[in-house]
């Protein structure tokens, strides 16, 4: 009785394993958010309408998308910056857009 | 025994019902939106004066400077368009006056440090923001850009005093 009711919580002990890692591949994106950042800088660079040099790199986490941009550093400086969104399953550049 | 399977069945129930819990739902952003609101004109004036943004911004002297600088930013010409700007300073008698920055590139300026008169303050700045076009904000290349001021023009601006950006439209003041 007590081996038997010990080989049934090993076996629910290893489905909740196994459940919780495909539980958690759910829940996480497909581009990371430093993999995003490289898709973003590349895709400003690329556009060639702004240098990201003397620039910081400002991530936004949405639903579906990675929002980001690249805010001048100086604090003397006004001006625009590039945004870029970076769909957070297929890696694509859905929107390209400036300020300034 | 029965009790144990109970339990199993239960907690099998539970994971089920956490896995048919959609990705998308876990998917909400860890970090708030940071959209920015329609700019509205503070209410209150700048530090040190009791002049309002609007105030500010519709001072004959202003608004000449806003105008001089809009001209010298050849916005027309697609190769030569830049942005100018410069600090706008109340005197001791309440006067403004505006001190112009040197001129800045496509998108961007930089504010030079503040010279106010003796016994005066800065109470503003202003830039110019010559890419813009409406209606959809899209250049002669197809660029977008998008109206009013950036992030960084109005997180670099000092607290208190009145931002005024100048395009296509007219100013807006933030
Ligand atoms: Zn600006």
């Amino acid at each position: 009785m007590q081996k038997r009711r010990y080989k049934v919580w090993l076996l629910v002990g290893t489905a909740v394993i196994t459940l919780m890692l495909t539980f958690a591949g759910c829940g996480s994106t497909g581009i990371s958010r430093e993999q995003a950042i490289t898709i973003a800088t590349q895709e400003v660079v690329d556009d060639g309408v702004m240098s990201l040099d003397g620039r910081d790199t400002v991530v936004v986490e949405e639903a579906t998308y990675w929002h980001i941009s690249f805010p001048y550093s100086s604090p003397l400086l006004r001006g625009g910056e590039p945004h870029v969104w970076v769909d957070k399953t297929t890696g694509n550049v859905t929107n390209i857009y400036y300020t300034e | 025994m029965k009790a144990s399977w109970k339990s199993c069945i239960a907690l099998l129930c539970v994971l089920i019902a956490c896995i048919a819990w959609s990705p998308a739902v876990l998917a909400v952003p860890a970090v708030a939106q940071t959209a920015i609101g329609p700019i509205v004109a503070a209410e209150i004036g700048p530090l040190g004066t009791n002049k309002t943004a609007e105030q500010i911004a519709n001072d004959p002297t202003v608004k000449a400077a806003i105008g001089a600088a809009w001209n010298d930013s050849n916005a027309d010409n697609a190769t030569t368009r830049h942005e100018e700007g410069g600090w706008i300073y109340e005197d001791a008698d309440g006067n403004l006056t505006v001190g112009r920055w040197p001129a800045g590139n496509r998108s961007g300026i930089n504010a030079t440090p503040p010279m106010p008169p003796v016994g005066g303050q800065v109470v503003g700045e202003f830039h110019t923001h010559p890419n813009w076009h409406p209606p959809d904000g899209k250049d002669e290349a197809g660029t977008e850009w998008k109206q009013g001021p950036s992030d960084k023009d109005k997180n670099a601006k000092t607290p208190g005093t009145t931002g005024i950006v100048k395009d296509r439209s007219g100013t807006t003041s933030y």
